[in-house]
């Protein structure tokens, strides 16, 4: 790996904390999935419920990529930073790559356990739309100049958030299919989950929080190339030679 | 893109947005925008349209015989009685996670006689995770069970 003498220069913590935290993600996700193998089967579910260590785990990490998200688009919006957009791109990418996995596990527990891929359930409803919305916010950095698409890209980005308190308490204010949250129930209940589970998941969900991390340090590190900032969007400098076909579509 | 063609896509894009977001609260004002509803209140309302009931499947109820299965539904966290207890059929395989007790959601209308017939069944599973028993984990998937 080379690395110029200007971003080293530029950035000189970067690859100590990306080192460090790879680290961290690799011996959480081999003790992760040393604690899922161990963990019992479900009375009821038997082995399908092992889905839930990649389920939940995903299902957080896009909550917190987005939250990286909102503030980073606010401190864009707010100073015009480069930096700060860069990191709301990566969140959001992070961010709608961890909604499609939890799409996807779920999907596959759901016709395991409830024997349908799909429902119309509100928590799955409402993190479709979640999901669309994020999509939308990479979409439309891609529209006008470049400045605007990022500015499009931050208020897509920041509105998209009022989603996600509405994901999460989905199970609470309808009636639906997929169940309450286990480990952020009500905290007057004994958690009713299986020690060695909540072992395991909670090692699942700290391992997918150092591989998100670790992600964003790299991705950001990625896009801040002094020489082609172009590179931030697909298509990066062809688009922005011919605006004209771009805006002729609609 | 000039002026008025960005005012005019924006005014679009605000009209979309207030449009979707007048219909979902509509939509959540008549109480369309549920999911299921709990077998009391179909039972009361006499209605004979396609529904979605979710429920628990009270213990002792459930009869399979040939490709039709049988069982009472009826509103979970309540003790049964009959104003909140339906009988069910249906042709529809259940999945393996189907038990007595557990909660189920069933699609499908009331008969002339008061029986719902459902066209699919799905299993509801509560957010409670305990571990197998050692015996049946042995016998299936481990040769070793932990004390």
């Amino acid at each position: 790996m080379s690395t110029t003498a200007r971003t080293r220069a530029q950035r000189p913590g970067r690859r100590d904390a990306l080192l460090r935290l790879g680290a961290v993600a690799a011996t959480t996700l081999a003790a992760a999935a040393f604690a899922a193998a161990e963990a019992p089967p479900d009375a009821v579910q038997g082995e399908w419920q092992k889905l839930m260590y990649l389920h939940v785990p995903a299902a957080w990490c896009a909550y917190a990529s987005f939250a990286v998200a909102l503030v980073a688009s606010a401190a864009h919006l707010r100073t015009r930073s480069l930096l700060a957009d860069r990191w709301a791109l990566a969140a959001t990418e992070a961010g709608v790559a961890w909604t499609a996995l939890a799409l996807v596990s779920g999907s596959i527990w759901g016709r395991a356990v409830w024997g349908v891929w799909w429902a119309w359930d509100p928590r799955l409803v409402s993190t479709a739309l979640l999901f669309v919305a994020y999509v939308a916010c990479l979409g439309v950095r891609g529209t006008g100049s470049l400045a605007a698409g990022r500015r499009r890209a931050a208020w897509t980005a920041a509105g998209a958030f009022a989603l996600v308190p509405v994901v999460h308490f989905s199970v609470l204010w309808w009636t639906g299919l997929h169940q309450q949250a286990t480990l952020l129930a009500d905290s007057r209940q004994v958690p009713p989950i299986d020690p060695r589970m909540a072992l395991a998941l909670g090692l699942a969900v700290v391992a997918a929080s150092a591989v998100s991390g670790a992600f964003l340090i790299w991705r950001v590190g990625a896009l801040d190339r002094p020489d082609d900032e172009a590179a931030q969007r697909p298509g990066g400098a062809s688009v922005e030679q011919t605006p004209s076909t771009v805006t002729a579509i609609p | 893109m000039t002026a008025p063609r960005r005012r005019r896509r924006r005014l679009l894009l605000v009209t979309a947005l207030v449009a979707g977001g007048l219909l979902v609260a509509g939509a959540a004002a008549k109480g369309t925008l549920v999911y299921s509803q709990s077998p009391s209140q179909v039972l009361g309302s006499g209605d004979s349209r396609s529904v979605r009931l979710s429920g628990t499947v009270v213990p002792g109820t459930l009869v399979v015989s040939g490709r039709e299965t049988r069982f009472a539904l009826r509103d979970t966290g309540k003790p049964a009685t009959a104003a909140d207890t339906v009988d069910v059929v249906t042709r529809d395989a259940p999945p393996d996670t189907f038990r007595e007790g557990q909660g189920a959601v069933v699609e499908g209308r009331l008969d002339a006689s008061g029986t719902f017939v459902a066209s699919q069944v799905i299993v509801k599973h509560s957010n409670v995770y305990r571990a197998k028993p050692p015996s049946s984990v042995g016998a299936t998937t481990r040769s070793t069970s932990s004390p």
